[in-house]
C-alpha cells in the first residue's frame, strides 16, 4: 500500500482536481519511464520519449527536464555517510575484531551500549561482547561508568550472575566480553507465557506453562536463585538498581541469570550516576527511584524491583501501568497495585502477602534483604508459615493518608512539606500546630476562591485527621472546623465531578455545524421551527478538559473508590491491541511483516479519513484517543483486513483479532462496485438518521460486496473454526452440538444451511464478516447496493403511484413478538428462502434479496437527532431492508436502528460482506 | 541541571514526549522540538573548547545519537523522531546564519556544521525558504529532504518511512532536487 495517492504529487499541484485513478496511473507511468530513462544516454532518452510519450508531450517534457541541466551531484547529499555514523554508534561492526574476539552479529542495544554475539579465538567459544560506542566513549563520565560496570562484574563470581571474561579499550571504543547465555530474557519469557495463555502461536517458554500446576513451584525456585544472586551482589556492596525482566536472562538450562549492571552502584563509594536523574525502565522502579531521591537508594530498591518482577511472574500483568512515564511514576509513588489475589485467583494468600511485603512503598517495611525475601518464599514452597504479616486495617487506613500526602508533596510547596515533617515529630508544639491549622482552615474557608487552595486544605486536613487518629483530643473549635471543612471538601468534589460529567456529556455530543439546506424539504426550509444548526460529533477538547479534572480529583481523592471506578483514566486513553489469529499466520507467508493503520471514521458525514500508520504487529495496548476508527491490517503480498471499532466508549479496551485473508480469495465471492458519488435522493424520507440530516450525497470509493447474504453454513463454519460461543437464540431454538438439534427434517436441514444466517446481534455479525475476510458494509454502501446508482425506491421502478401495489406478502403471522424462541425459529425458517434463491435476484443491480428475506446489518453507527442535537450512538447500528415477517415492503431504502449487543439478537437480521478495493 | 536532562543519559523525557507526539497531544511536537534544540545548543557550547572529533560527521551524528538514546526501534518512532530532530537541525543552522549576519558572534562547531551543509545545499537560508514553500504543494517531499539530507537516512529507508515505492521516491527525489536547486541557485 502506498500513501502516494493521498499526497499532492511533486510538480503537479495543478492536477489535483484530476480524478484520482487517472492521476495515479500517470504517476505510475512517470515512475516506470523514469526508471527506464535513468541509465540511458541523452540521445537514447529522447528516442524513448518520442516513442512512448507521443500522446502526452507534457509528460515527456517533465521527464526530460529531470535529466537536462541537473543539479551538481552532491546537491542535497547528506554530509556524513550513513555507514560511518552507524559505526560511530557501535552498529555495523559485524566481522570486526576486538582483542581475541570476532564480532558476529548484534544481539541488542541498551542505553549503555551495544551487545554483539562474538567468537573468541582461544578457547574457541561464543561470547556476548558489550561495547561502548565511540560516540559515547568520548564522554568521560560514560566511559568511567562503563569501566566501573566491568569492574563490578569482575567482582561478582556467582552462578546466578553472568561472568565477565575480558575487558579492552581500542580504536576509541570500550568493550568487555561475558559468557554468552543461550536463551532469552525474562521479558521474552513473560511474553511467551502470555501468548501461550491466550492461545496464540508462540515459541515455547522455558518455564512450565503458566496455567499448569508446575509453573508456580518451578518459577519460584528459579526466582529464589535470582534473589540469591542479588544477595551476593548486595554482600559485595553493589546495588543493581535496574532489576527488570529485560535484565534477567533465562538459559536453556532453565537458570535465571542477573545481567546488565550498567546502572549498578557501589554503596561504599557512591556512584557516577548519582545525578538525581531518573534512570531505567519505569515499570519496575522503586518508589524512592520514582521520586528521584538519590539518598536512601540502597539494596532494598532491588528487593522492591525484584518483587515487581515476581508480581508479573505471578499474574502475567504489570503491577503498574500507564500511558505516560509520568503516570507510571506517579502510580508507583502513590498507588497500591491491584491485589494479586484479585488479578489471579490461583495465587495463594500467603504468596500475595510475601510479594506485597517486598513491594512496600517504604523501604523500612520491606524485607530487610533479598535473603529474607527468598527465605520467606522458600518457607512458602515448603508449606511452612511465612514471616510476613498482611497489613492490618490500621496500616491500610494510614496508607490512604500516606497516599494523600505523597500526592500532595508533589504539588505543594517545599515549605509546606518541611513544616509537615517538623510537625509530626515535635510533640511539644502540638497545640501551636493545631492552632495554626485551625487558623489556616478557617481563613481558607472564608476566602471566596477557596477552591483554588485545595492542596493546602487537604494538607491541613491530613494533619488534623492524623492527629485525630492518634487518639489525641482536638480542641473543640478545631473539631468543628474539621467537620465543616470535610463538608466543604465533599461539596467541592461533587461540584468538580458534576462539571467533569457535564463536559463529558457535551464533549460527546460535540460541535455545532449548520444543517445542509438541501436535506430539508421545501416546507421545512420555510418553517421557522426547523432547526438550522445542529450540534454533532465529538469535542475532544472538552473531553480532555473533563479527563483532566477527573485526573486531578483522583489524585486528591484517591481513596474514593467510586470516583476511581467511575473515572478510570482508560476512558480517556483507551488501549488498542491488534493481533493475528494463528490461522492467518499459517496461511500468510509474510505475516510477520503485517502492519496496522488507523482511519478515522466520521459517522456524521459518513466519511473515512486517510491512513495513519500504527506500526508492525503485534500491537499491544497502544493508547488511542477515543473515537470511531477503521483499523486496517495489511500483510504484504497477501491481503488486508478492515476492522471498524468504537474505541474508548464505556472504558473498554479494544482487541482486534485481525482475520486477514488473501485478497484474491475474498474477491472471488464478491462483486465490484466502482467508485461513485451516491445521492440519497431522500426527500420526504427523513428518518432522523445522519444520512438525511447533514448531507444528501456521499463519495464512495470502489468497494466489493457479496451478492447474497451470509448463510447459516458459513456462520456454522465460523463458530467451529473460532470456537466462538453459540448465539443464545440458536441455543434456545434447540442447538446443542449442531444444527441437527433444531428438530428439522433432513431435507429442511439441508435447506437451513443455505438460509440467510440470523439469530445473533450486531457485533456477532461484524465478527462473522471479518472472519470471512471482509467487513460489514457501511450504510451508504449497502444503500447503493440495494437502490442502485439512481437511488431507486422500488425494485421495479420508481413511480410513487406504485406504492400501493408494492405489497409483497411473505407469509408470516403478525403476532411474532409473543412467540417462544423455538416458534420464532420455525417462523424464520418458514419465512425465509435460500440466500441465492434465483427468484430473489432483485433490485436495480440484481443482487439477491435486497428487499425481503432478512434485514441486514451495516457497520454504521446510528446518528440520532434529538431536538437540535445529532448524537452518535456507537451502541446502535443502522440495519437496512425489511425482513421476511414484514407484511409490506415499503421501499428499497428501509432503515432500522438496532442495538448491537447480545440482548438484541434477532431472527430477522443477517449480513452481507463488503470490503474496500484498496486499504 | 534541568536543561541538561537529555545529555545525561535521560532518554525518558524525549521518548515520552515522542509517545505524546504520536498520541497527538497538541504542543508535544513543539516541546520535543525545543528539547532537542536546547540539546544541540548545549552540544555546540560544549564543543567550543575542543575540536569535534571528525567535524563533518558530528551534526548528523547528533541526530542519530539522540535517537539511539531513546532506545526504541519501531519504524514509526524512528520516522517521527528523525523528522523532529532534522527540523531542529535546520532551524538551529538557519538561526545561526541569521545571527551571524546580524553581527552575533561565531561558534566554531556550528560554523563547521553549517559550512558542511552549505557545501551541499548552497545558501541554507534560501533552502529553508524554498522548503517552506514546497511544503504547501508537496509536504511529503519536504519530509524526504529532512530525512535524507538533514538526518542522513539512506534512500531505501526514506522511501519506506514515507510509504513510497523506491522508484517513485527516486523519481520524485530527482524532481524535488531539481526544483530546490533552481530555488536556491
Amino acid at each position: 500500500m502506498t500513501d502516494e495517492g493521498r499526497d499532492v504529487p511533486a510538480g503537479a499541484p495543478d492536477r489535483s482536481d484530476e480524478p484520482e485513478r487517472l492521476r495515479r496511473a500517470r504517476e505510475e507511468r512517470l515512475d516506470a519511464l523514469y526508471e527506464r530513462l535513468l541509465p540511458l544516454s541523452p540521445a537514447e532518452r529522447a528516442a524513448v520519449l518520442q516513442r512512448e510519450c507521443a500522446d502526452d508531450p507534457a509528460l515527456a517534457a517533465r521527464l526530460l527536464s529531470l535529466f537536462g541541466d541537473a543539479p551538481p551531484t552532491d546537491f542535497l547529499v547528506p554530509p556524513a555517510s550513513r555507514e560511518s555514523a552507524e559505526r560511530y554508534f557501535g552498529g555495523g561492526l559485524a566481522g570486526e575484531r576486538l582483542g581475541d574476539f570476532t564480532l558476529l552479529r548484534e544481539l541488542g542495544r541498551g542505553s549503555m551500549g551495544v551487545v554483539y554475539l562474538a567468537e573468541q579465538g582461544h578457547p574457541r567459544r561464543h561470547v556476548a561482547l558489550k561495547l561502548l560506542p565511540v560516540a559515547q566513549a568520548q564522554d568521560p563520565s560514560r566511559a568511567e561508568r562503563f569501566r566501573r560496570e566491568a569492574t563490578t562484574l569482575s567482582k561478582l563470581d556467582h552462578p546466578g550472575i553472568v561472568p565477565i571474561l575480558a575487558y579492552g579499550e581500542e580504536r576509541g571504543l570500550l568493550w568487555y566480553a561475558m559468557r554468552y547465555v543461550e536463551g532469552h530474557d525474562l521479558h521474552e519469557e513473560l511474553d511467551r507465557q502470555r501468548r501461550l495463555r491466550s492461545a496464540q502461536a508462540t515459541p515455547l517458554p522455558f518455564l512450565p506453562a503458566f496455567d499448569g500446576a508446575d509453573y508456580l513451584p518451578r518459577m519460584l525456585e528459579r526466582f529464589c536463585e535470582l534473589l540469591d544472586a542479588l544477595q551476593f551482589a548486595h554482600d559485595a556492596f553493589i546495588v543493581h538498581r535496574d532489576v527488570k525482566p529485560q535484565n534477567v536472562l533465562l538459559g536453556t538450562d532453565g537458570r535465571f541469570y542477573l545481567a546488565d549492571f550498567g546502572l549498578a552502584r557501589d554503596e561504599r563509594f557512591g556512584s557516577l550516576t548519582a545525578t538525581g536523574a531518573v534512570q531505567g525502565t519505569p515499570y519496575y522502579m522503586s518508589p524512592e527511584q520514582a521520586a528521584a531521591v538519590t539518598q536512601g537508594i540502597d539494596h532494598r530498591t532491588d528487593v522492591y524491583s525484584a518483587a515487581v518482577v515476581l508480581y508479573e511472574l505471578l499474574c502475567l500483568q504489570r503491577a503498574f501501568t500507564g500511558s505516560t512515564q509520568q503516570e507510571i511514576l506517579q502510580k508507583i509513588g502513590t498507588r497500591e497495585p491491584r491485589p494479586l489475589e484479585l488479578v489471579e485467583h490461583r495465587i495463594p494468600r500467603d504468596l500475595a502477602v510475601v510479594c506485597g511485603k517486598a513491594m512496600e512503598k517504604k523501604p523500612a517495611k520491606r524485607y530487610a534483604s533479598a535473603r529474607e525475601f527468598a527465605d520467606d518464599l522458600r518457607r512458602f514452597l515448603r508449606h511452612e508459615a511465612i514471616r510476613a504479616r498482611p497489613p492490618s486495617f490500621l496500616e491500610r487506613a494510614s496508607r490512604v493518608a500516606e497516599r494523600h500526602r505523597s500526592a500532595l508533596l508533589a504539588a505543594a510547596a517545599a515549605a509546606l512539606v518541611l513544616s509537615l515533617g517538623a510537625y509530626v515529630v515535635q510533640d511539644l508544639r502540638f497545640r501551636e500546630v493545631v492552632a495554626g491549622d485551625e487558623q489556616t482552615i478557617g481563613r481558607l474557608l472564608d476566602e471566596p476562591d477557596w477552591t483554588t487552595r485545595t492542596n493546602e486544605l487537604v494538607l491541613a486536613r491530613d494533619r488534623l485527621a492524623t492527629l485525630r487518629a492518634s487518639g489525641r483530643s482536638l480542641p473543640v473549635r478545631a473539631s468543628e472546623l474539621l467537620d465543616r471543612f470535610e463538608a466543604r471538601l465533599a461539596s467541592f468534589k461533587a461540584e468538580r465531578r458534576a462539571k467533569a460529567e457535564a463536559l463529558l456529556v457535551s464533549g460527546r455530543s460535540g460541535r455545532a455545524f449548520p444543517r445542509a439546506a438541501s436535506v430539508l424539504s421545501p416546507e421545512e426550509q420555510v418553517d421557522p421551527n426547523v432547526v438550522r444548526e445542529l450540534r454533532t460529533g465529538r469535542n475532544d477538547e472538552e473531553l480532555d478538559a473533563a479527563m483532566r479534572i477527573l485526573e486531578s480529583l483522583a489524585t486528591v481523592f484517591g481513596d474514593d473508590a467510586e470516583l476511581r471506578a467511575a473515572f478510570d483514566l482508560r476512558r480517556a486513553q483507551a488501549r488498542l491491541t491488534v493481533e493475528l489469529p494463528t490461522a492467518v499466520r499459517d496461511r500468510a507467508a509474510r505475516w510477520s511483516e503485517a502492519r496496522a493503520f488507523l482511519r478515522r471514521v466520521d459517522p456524521i458525514r459518513e466519511t473515512i479519513g486517510a491512513l495513519e500508520p500504527l506500526g508492525v504487529l503485534p500491537l499491544l495496548e497502544v493508547p488511542v484517543a477515543s473515537g470511531e476508527y477503521r483499523i486496517v491490517v495489511e500483510i504484504p503480498d497477501y491481503g488486508f483486513g478492515e476492522f471498524t471499532r468504537t474505541i474508548g466508549v464505556d472504558s473498554s479496551d479494544c482487541t482486534v483479532r485481525a482475520w486477514v485473508r488473501s485478497t484474491s480469495e475474498v474477491r472471488a465471492s464478491l462483486r465490484r462496485i466502482d467508485a461513485c458519488t451516491f445521492r440519497y435522493r431522500a426527500e420526504g424520507l427523513k428518518m432522523g438518521m445522519g444520512c438525511s440530516e447533514e448531507h444528501d450525497h456521499v463519495e464512495l470509493a470502489t468497494y466489493w460486496v457479496s451478492e447474497a447474504a451470509v448463510s447459516n453454513g458459513e456462520v456454522l463454519q465460523y463458530l467451529r473454526e473460532t470456537g466462538t460461543r453459540i448465539p443464545h437464540l440458536w441455543v434456545q431454538a434447540g442447538f446443542v452440538t449442531g444444527p441437527e438439534d433444531f428438530g428439522l427434517t433432513p431435507s429442511e436441514l439441508a435447506e437451513w444451511y443455505e438460509r440467510p444466517a440470523t439469530g445473533f446481534h450486531g457485533l456477532f455479525a461484524r465478527d462473522v464478516a471479518e472472519y470471512l475476510g471482509g467487513r460489514l458494509p457501511t450504510h451508504p454502501e449497502l444503500e447503493r447496493v440495494k437502490r442502485g446508482l439512481a437511488a431507486l425506491y422500488y425494485p421495479w421502478g420508481d413511480e410513487p403511484d406504485l406504492q400501493q401495489s408494492a405489497t409483497v406478502r411473505l407469509g408470516i403471522p403478525p403476532a411474532l413478538r409473543d412467540l417462544s424462541i423455538p416458534k420464532k425459529f420455525r417462523a424464520y425458517f418458514g419465512g425465509t428462502r435460500g440466500v441465492r434463491d434465483p427468484a430473489y435476484r432483485q433490485g436495480p443491480e440484481g443482487f439477491f434479496h435486497t428487499y425481503g428475506n432478512v434485514s441486514e446489518w451495516t457497520e454504521s453507527c446510528v446518528v440520532e437527532l434529538r431536538t437540535d442535537l445529532l448524537v452518535v450512538d456507537p451502541n446502535q447500528h443502522i440495519t437496512m431492508g425489511p425482513a421476511w415477517h414484514s407484511p409490506t415492503i415499503h421501499t428499497l431504502c428501509n432503515h432500522n436502528l438496532w442495538s448491537v449487543d447480545e440482548r438484541y439478537s434477532t431472527f430477522d437480521t443477517g449480513l452481507r460482506v463488503a470490503k474496500s478495493d484498496v486499504p | 541541571m534541568q536543561t541538561l536532562a537529555m545529555s545525561d543519559s535521560d532518554p525518558r523525557t524525549i521518548s515520552s514526549l515522542l509517545a505524546e507526539v504520536q498520541a497527538g497531544r497538541p504542543g508535544a511536537r513543539e516541546e520535543l522540538f525545543s528539547l532537542l534544540y536546547a540539546e544541540l545548543h548545549l552540544r555546540a557550547r560544549a564543543a567550543m573548547g575542543r575540536r569535534p572529533p571528525t567535524g563533518t560527521m558530528q551534526a548528523t551524528v547528533l541526530v542519530h545519537e539522540a535517537f539511539l538514546k531513546m532506545n526504541s526501534g519501531s519504524w514509526n518512532d524512528r520516522k517521527h523522531f528523525l523528522l523532529a530532530a532534522s527540523q531542529v537541525m535546520r532551524h538551529v543552522l538557519v538561526d545561526y546564519r541569521r545571527g551571524r549576519r546580524a553581527g552575533r558572534g561565531g561558534n566554531e562547531f556550528l560554523e563547521e556544521v553549517a559550512q558542511d551543509f552549505e557545501d551541499r545545499a548552497g545558501d541554507i537560508e534560501a533552502l529553508q525558504v524554498a522548503l517552506e514553500r514546497l511544503r504547501e504543494s508537496d509536504p511529503v517531499m519536504v519530509q524526504a529532504v529532512e530525512l535524507r539530507f538533514y538526518a542522513g537516512v539512506d534512500e531505501a529507508e526514506v522511501a519506506r518511512m514515507l510509504d513510497l515505492p523506491l522508484r517513485t521516491y527516486q523519481r520524485r527525489w530527482a524532481e524535488t532536487r531539481k526544483k530546490l536547486f533552481e530555488a536556491v541557485r
